[in-house]
């Protein structure tokens, strides 16, 4: 499901007009974004906690390219869902 | 960050009503569960996309919720390294999974200095090499006596000794190129063995011990000259200090520098008020008078007024007639001249010399004593200016009329001081008079 079907159905149950919906839909994930750059960390109840992990430096074995390959350290995002989720996702 | 506070930040932001903001963000979330309990993946514009992964453990299946941001917003979180790129390590066979050297590489072996582990074997050969029966007895030569503690530490191997040992001891036990045993040879540096083992030994240690006594020697005078030094350095260091203080300071003029100076520079520097204590230091008669400049009271000693009594006595002694009916004379003289000022004289005794000798004393010190009394209450230097510093004619008829001015002007002292001391209660009544009579002039407006 892309952005746009997701809105369409979004509407349907909300008093607000499609540009407001949109802008409130955009202005979550831009906050959620900004959030996660300055705090590193962002929790929606009952839903999932977004964070940024520090992953260190690693080497990796490539069978496809027959390669050993040592990776640089990242920061990545990581979303870890509720239990509520997970027990949605698994019934 | 948390719900509520994005819900707040976005009616503000959007001026909307924070129930309803709440109602839609909730929504969001409610209408993203579904959508994975249906097992559907959801994708979001410049956000990222959360995906449904499937896994198999036996018979059950297990659903696990994955999110992949966008590529610009993991950049944005690491851009810390970013820049840092993937290495390749090496090449993989991917049969046997084991390490393939690359093409021209040899075969070689990582050694490193710090982490060299060195088996008990190889320190039993060294040892059996150094406790040769040729080495045995020099243990006063350095070389030796450094190996063997250093195998001693060795036996009971731990990372700790290894960090102890010098650089140049693991060269010398470590070699890449030569065998062990050469280079163990190399690192004691034994001289060559030609004469006997006795005499080689004798030589050797004898050196050795003589080079030891002069070093500890060399470092002890080397040390008793560096606390020479510093005491020195020290000693230099209080005297600059002391240089720097000034003795005695007298308006920012350094007498250290100057001294001795001469009793003009000192009248010069003191100023005119304290001239007079110093021109009485300048008199014989007045040697043991202690005059301060901080103290009010002045004491002057017996031997003074002694002196000065001498002196009135030989004025006595040069008179040609001295009558018996003296202390008539006297208190008719009194009557006629001092009627007027009412002032309590003392009675002279009987007329005779020794008689008149100790009432010139008494009255002498009577003198000293209101003058005592009346400096204590006053400046110091007006009173010497007036009472001590005057004239005075001993001469036996003139006595007890030139005691009594001076006791006159103690009194006018008092009344002048009594005068300036009632000024300021007068003002005060004056003030309260004042205050009072405008309180009664405000009471009668009002």
């Amino acid at each position: 499901m892309n952005s746009q079907s997701f809105l369409n159905k979004l509407l349907s149950k909300t008093k607000f007009n499609k540009s407001i919906s949109k802008e409130i839909y955009e202005k979550v994930f831009e906050i959620i974004k900004q959030s996660l750059e300055e705090k590193k960390y962002f929790e929606i109840e009952d839903f999932g906690v977004f964070k940024v992990e520090f992953r260190p430096m690693q080497t990796i074995i490539d069978y496809n390219r027959k390669l050993e390959l040592l990776l640089p350290p990242k920061d990545k995002i990581v979303f870890h869902p509720s239990e509520r989720l997970k027990d949605i996702l698994n019934r | 960050m948390s719900k509520e506070k994005l819900i707040k930040s976005i009616a503000k932001e959007l001026s909307l009503d924070e129930i309803a903001v709440a109602e839609f963000i909730d929504a969001i979330f409610d209408t993203l569960i579904l959508t994975f309990s249906k097992g559907k993946n959801v994708t979001i514009n410049e956000f990222g996309r959360f995906r449904i992964q499937k896994k198999r453990n036996g018979e059950l299946i297990t659903k696990k919720l994955i999110f992949t941001p966008v590529k610009k917003l993991a950049d944005q979180i690491n851009k810390n390294y970013n820049n840092l790129p993937i290495v390749k390590l090496r090449v993989v066979d991917s049969k046997n999974k084991d390490l393939i050297p690359e093409v021209g590489e040899k075969e070689f072996v990582y050694i490193m200095e710090d982490e060299v582990i060195i088996s008990s074997e190889m320190f039993e050969e060294i040892e059996s090499e150094i406790n040769q029966p040729q080495l045995s007895n020099l243990q006063a030569f350095n070389g030796s006596i450094q190996e063997k503690t250093l195998l001693n530490k060795i036996d009971e191997y731990s990372p700790e000794i290894e960090e102890t040992i010098d650089i140049r001891q693991k060269d010398s036990v470590i070699i890449e190129d030569k065998p062990l045993e050469e280079k163990q040879i190399e690192s004691i540096e034994p001289p060559a063995i030609e004469e006997t083992p006795t005499s080689y030994m004798f030589n050797e240690t004898v050196s050795s011990s003589f080079e030891l006594k002069e070093v500890t020697e060399e470092r002890r005078k080397l040390l008793e000259e560096i606390t020479e030094l510093e005491k020195r350095e020290k000693e230099i260091n209080y005297l600059s200090s002391l240089e720097k203080l000034n003795a005695f300071n007298v308006d920012n003029f350094d007498i250290s520098e100057k001294t001795p100076l001469n009793e003009n520079e000192l009248l010069a520097l003191i100023g005119e008020e304290q001239n007079i204590f110093l021109i009485k230091e300048e008199t014989p008669t007045q040697q043991h008078s202690q005059v301060t400049n901080s103290d009010t009271s002045i004491t002057i000693s017996k031997d003074e007024i002694s002196e000065e009594l001498k002196s009135i006595e030989d004025e006595i002694s040069n008179l040609p007639s001295i009558d018996t009916n003296i202390d008539t004379n006297k208190d008719q003289s009194l009557q006629d001249s001092d009627k007027s000022e009412k002032i309590e004289t003392t009675p002279l005794p009987d007329s005779s010399i020794t008689s008149l000798q100790d009432a010139f004393e008494e009255i002498n010190l009577n003198k000293q004593t209101e003058e005592n009394l009346s400096l204590k209450e006053k400046d110091t230097t007006k009173i010497f200016e007036e009472s001590t510093f005057k004239s005075i004619d001993y001469s036996p008829t003139s006595i007890q009329e030139k005691s009594k001015p001076q006791t006159s002007t103690t009194v006018t002292f008092d009344e002048t001081h009594e005068k300036k001391s009632l000024n300021p209660y007068l003002k005060l009544a004056l003030v309260f008079l004042l205050i009072f009579l405008l309180l009664i002039l405000v009471a009668i407006l009002f």
